[in-house]
């Protein structure tokens, strides 16, 4: 049993689909996947309760979900800090042994990496460096146990705290006046008409994984294992590759229909990153991510970039 | 003795207290955190976080009032037929039931707690969750042991206790295969309690137990979707709206909303009838369909009534069939409670409702000026000092709807702040304007009042959204529409289907339960054939308002009876006329879609 919050026909939906036939495959017909899309088990906070209780064997989770077994996870995506595609993939693959580590001894096994995207500030008016943002403007805030608020009022901005459900229409009704979020989540959720404006900078990515219970993995005979590893790894990376794509494709349909994408210079990069520094980082690294971590990851990126540019 | 009766009252009393504070507390976070942000000053971290688990602490601990006041919700069937000299004996099996899946509930809230130790998720940044799960296993004991304390003699208490002693050994004993092979006459076991009285949370968490224990699934399942759906984020508008209603029908508030009407609309033709119509929609729209306005408003309507010549038998008719009307305005509860449970819009749902609404206010009003004409009425003369005098008394009331729906569709604030402002206003007019609430005395005892039904009502959702989880689990409700697809043929006759369904359902539930155990069935049905969600939405309260009305058992039936001490047949014929102009009337609302889709702007 395998649970997601994609939709059915999604690209995600389609790669579990593909992996359930690779499965099935390798273990001649002894693995079968039953699939639970379109979050009909609930939000990812649920399904990872119901894989704790053993309900649910595997699924395919966004960060979000994932926080809810390792907080550490938001290392990778605190604002401003990895930038490209290949910097995630970097960090990621040098951490890979922190990150299953951690997973097993909270019971879970990682499939697969599985992206979602790359979180870029959508507002109601041009916001191109910090102080355009209105401090009377009003910052969404996505429930999620309080992470990011604290953060956007030391900063001096105005936060609300809105439920999932609750977001569209509070966006509607100018509740709400700014998201953070992914370009597809934009469009699929027609969020964007009410906030028509972004821009070419990344707030951060929203990386995922599939990921199944310890309990489940160990039935599944040693035999097959590292095969079964080594095909969600390559389908998880084809995802990726294809998101990249979708993104892009997301921003031209948004485009064609109200959405302004403005360009950040580097100034403005320096502006934003200096003030998530200063007011999102010290709770982030208060509540989630230890400090090393941290300043394991800068200097991860740090040598990672020098390295590009040479 | 002495001093066991000295500490069951001071129990009581600290039940009261908890969920009285719980309650306030409740509507203190959401104003502060408007506050905070017209202000840009002093925000609470995870202040949405705590509202919602408040409502997990409510809705248990109100359960555990609920059984010490002996107010769960049940079927209404044979429950009044069963001949004295048995009684007692199926009383203390009900119980032995009852008690036995409380304690099986219980298991599993601490099979869950279990479960999520290690989760690193904290509430607020600050408190672990499984520290606010302890309210799951805790509450269901407290269940358990108020059913049991609630029997009056030891004979029966004995039977209970042996009855649920066998069985939870049985459950313990067996395996899994044997509970799957025994789970038809196990399920029929608690459908025929169910009919004879067993609560509705008792006989749904039971099924949905023994379902759980087949499959060998862990029965933490249950408590899963409990904790899922009760903290879920919109839930607290139901203690917070429910709360309000009752302290607008307890305090000298129905008396000014009463003369109101009366000075505004009793000047027409049939015009205290009339005034009826407007004052009870007008009620139902805040206290939901818990009967509340038969019981607080009928008793001062209906001397108004007979005194301006309308016989008796009309009079009970009106008030017993109005006393549902006004489901489909907002901030009514049972369509929030929709919104939830099927994942629609509330705002759209609320717009959609407008139309419908109309038609069924309007539409009884006509026939009660129709019928008045053939009955010799005294109308009320106009007097405009009168009337300019219960204006005033009543001015601060009739700023509560322009609260509640500015609040929901300016989007100055959410749908949980609007219903906090709500109550906070109430308890601010009724306690320092008029003084008719005194916070010491009466606040405690609303707010315990109130709590019977919210805790009746959350104690049944904790448990069907288990069951509902088992159907999703096992594809029930996608397997049940592909069979209704197959079967039958066209919309019309689905829709017809549903209609008889849903008439028997809402004279049999009251519309909570019914959402809560229908709705998630229904729904992929009704999208096989193209029925519009909110035009589902809309058929199914619709429907079951209806279901109040519906003899031989609907809810408000017992009620009017109760209430104005009448023989049951006799309700049942004062409110027939009644009865067959709202079938009419929601026959229309079924089979034409636009009334409710136009407003909206949706196809
Ligand atoms: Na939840
Ligand atoms: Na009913």
């Amino acid at each position: 049993k395998l649970g997601t919050l994609a939709p059915v026909s999604s690209p995600w939906h389609d790669t579990m689909l593909t992996l359930g036939e690779d499965w099935k495959e390798i273990s001649d017909g002894d693995i079968k996947i039953k699939l639970y899309a379109g979050g009909i088990l609930g939000d990812e906070a649920d399904m990872v309760r119901k894989m704790r209780i053993g309900q649910l064997h595997a699924a395919a989770l966004t960060i979000e979900g994932l926080m809810y077994i390792i907080p550490e996870f938001d290392v990778l995506r605190m604002p401003m800090m990895i930038q490209t595609d290949a910097e995630l993939n970097h960090v990621r693959d040098e951490l890979s042994d922190y990150f299953r580590d951690m997973l097993e001894q909270r019971g879970f096994v990682l499939l697969s990496w599985s992206d979602a995207g790359w979180a870029h500030l959508f507002t109601n008016a041009p916001v191109v460096y910090p102080e355009d943002l209105n401090k009377t403007n009003q910052i969404l805030f996505i429930w999620a146990g309080g992470s990011g608020k604290r953060g956007w009022m030391d900063a001096g901005y105005n936060a609300v705290e809105v439920a999932a459900p609750d977001i569209f229409m509070s966006l509607q009704t100018g509740l709400i006046t700014t998201v953070t979020t992914t370009p597809i989540i934009a469009l699929s959720y027609q969020w964007f008409p009410a906030v028509p404006f972004t821009t070419d900078l990344k707030a951060g990515p929203l990386p995922g994984a599939i990921i199944i219970t310890k309990k489940k993995w160990n039935k599944i005979s040693k035999a097959y294992q590292p095969e079964i590893l080594e095909i969600s790894a390559k389908r998880g990376k084809a995802l990726s590759e294809k998101i990249v794509d979708l993104e892009s494709e997301a921003i031209k349909v948004m485009q064609e229909n109200g959405l302004t994408l403005l360009h950040a210079p580097d100034d403005a990069r320096v502006e934003w990153l200096e003030m998530v520094e200063t007011h999102m980082y010290p709770e982030i690294l208060e509540t989630e991510v230890p400090e090393a971590l941290y300043l394991q990851v800068k200097d991860i990126l740090q040598a990672f970039r020098k390295q590009q540019q040479d | 003795m002495n001093l066991w009766s000295r500490g069951k009252s001071s129990i009581t009393y600290a039940e009261n207290v908890t969920i009285a504070v719980c309650m306030l507390l409740m509507a203190a976070f959401p104003v502060i955190e408007i506050l905070s942000r017209t202000f840009g000053v002093f925000g609470i971290v995870g202040s949405t976080d705590y509202t919602r688990h408040l409502t997990l602490i409510i809705g248990l601990l109100g359960a555990i009032i609920t059984s010490r006041e002996q107010r769960h919700l049940h079927i209404h069937a044979v429950v009044e037929y069963i001949p004295d000299n048995i009684r007692p004996l199926v009383t203390s099996i009900i119980k032995g039931i009852t008690i036995t899946v409380s304690i099986g509930l219980a298991w599993a809230g601490l099979k869950f707690i279990q479960a999520e130790y290690y989760s690193p998720t904290k509430i607020g940044q600050l408190i672990p969750i499984w520290i606010v799960l302890i309210v799951i296993p805790v509450g269901y004991l407290g269940v358990a042991l108020r059913e049991f304390f609630t029997m009056k003699d030891v004979k029966g208490q004995i039977v209970a206790l042996g009855i649920s002693t066998v069985l939870i050994l049985f459950t313990w004993w067996v395996s899994p295969e044997t509970i799957s092979m025994l789970i038809i006459p196990i399920i029929g076991g608690f459908l025929l309690a169910s009919i004879v009285g067993l609560p509705i949370f008792a006989w749904i968490g039971g099924i949905a137990l023994v379902l759980f224990l087949a499959e060998d699934i862990s029965i933490a399942a249950i408590s899963v979707e409990t904790y899922r759906i009760v903290a879920s984020p919109v839930l607290p508008t139901i203690p917070l709206f429910t709360l309000a209603g009752y302290m607008l029908a307890e305090g000298g508030a129905s008396k000014r909303i009463v003369e109101l009407f009366k000075h505004l609309l009793g000047w027409l033709p049939a015009g205290p009838a009339i005034a009826t119509v407007f004052v009870c929609t007008f009620f139902t729209t805040f206290t939901g369909a818990s009967g509340v306005t038969i019981l607080a408003v009928g008793g001062l309507l209906l001397p108004v009534l007979l005194a301006s010549g309308f016989d008796r038998s009309f009079s009970i008719g009106l008030v017993t069939a109005t006393g549902s009307l006004g489901l489909l305005f907002p901030p009514a509860l049972p369509i929030i409670f929709y919104g939830v449970i099927s994942h629609t819009p509330i705002n759209q749902l609320f717009v959609a409702g407008a139309i419908p609404g109309l038609l069924l206010l309007l539409g009884v009003s006509a026939y009660v000026w129709f019928r008045s004409t053939r009955m010799n009425i005294k109308k009320l003369p106009f007097n405009s000092r009168g009337a300019w005098q219960a204006v005033s008394h009543a001015k601060w009331e009739l700023l509560i709807p322009v609260i509640a729906l500015g609040g929901i569709f300016s989007g100055i604030m959410t749908l949980v702040e609007t219903a906090a402002v709500v109550l906070l206003y109430i308890i601010v007019i009724g306690t320092f304007v008029h003084r008719d609430i005194r916070i010491k005395g009466q606040l405690l005892e609303v707010c315990v009042k109130s709590s019977i039904l919210i805790g009746g009502i959350l104690i049944i959702l904790s448990v069907s959204m288990g069951f509902t989880n088992y159907l999703v689990d096992a594809e029930i409700p996608s397997r049940a529409s592909t069979w209704v697809t197959a079967n039958i043929d066209s919309r019309i006759t689905f829709l017809l289907f549903l209609n008889l369904f849903l008439l028997v359902v809402g004279s049999l539930m009251d519309i909570f339960s019914a959402t809560m155990v229908v709705v998630p069935i229904i729904i992929p049905m009704a999208a096989a054939f193209n029925v519009h969600p909110l035009h589902l939405g809309i058929i199914f309260l619709a429907n079951l308002e209806l279901g109040y009305l519906t003899p031989p058992v609907g809810m408000n039936l017992f009620l009017s009876a109760i209430r104005f001490d009448r023989p049951l047949p006799k309700v049942y014929r004062d409110t027939l006329p009644f009865f067959l102009l709202l079938l009419v009337m929601v026959l229309v609302i079924t089979y034409v879609p636009g009334l409710v889709l136009w407003l909206p702007g949706v196809n």
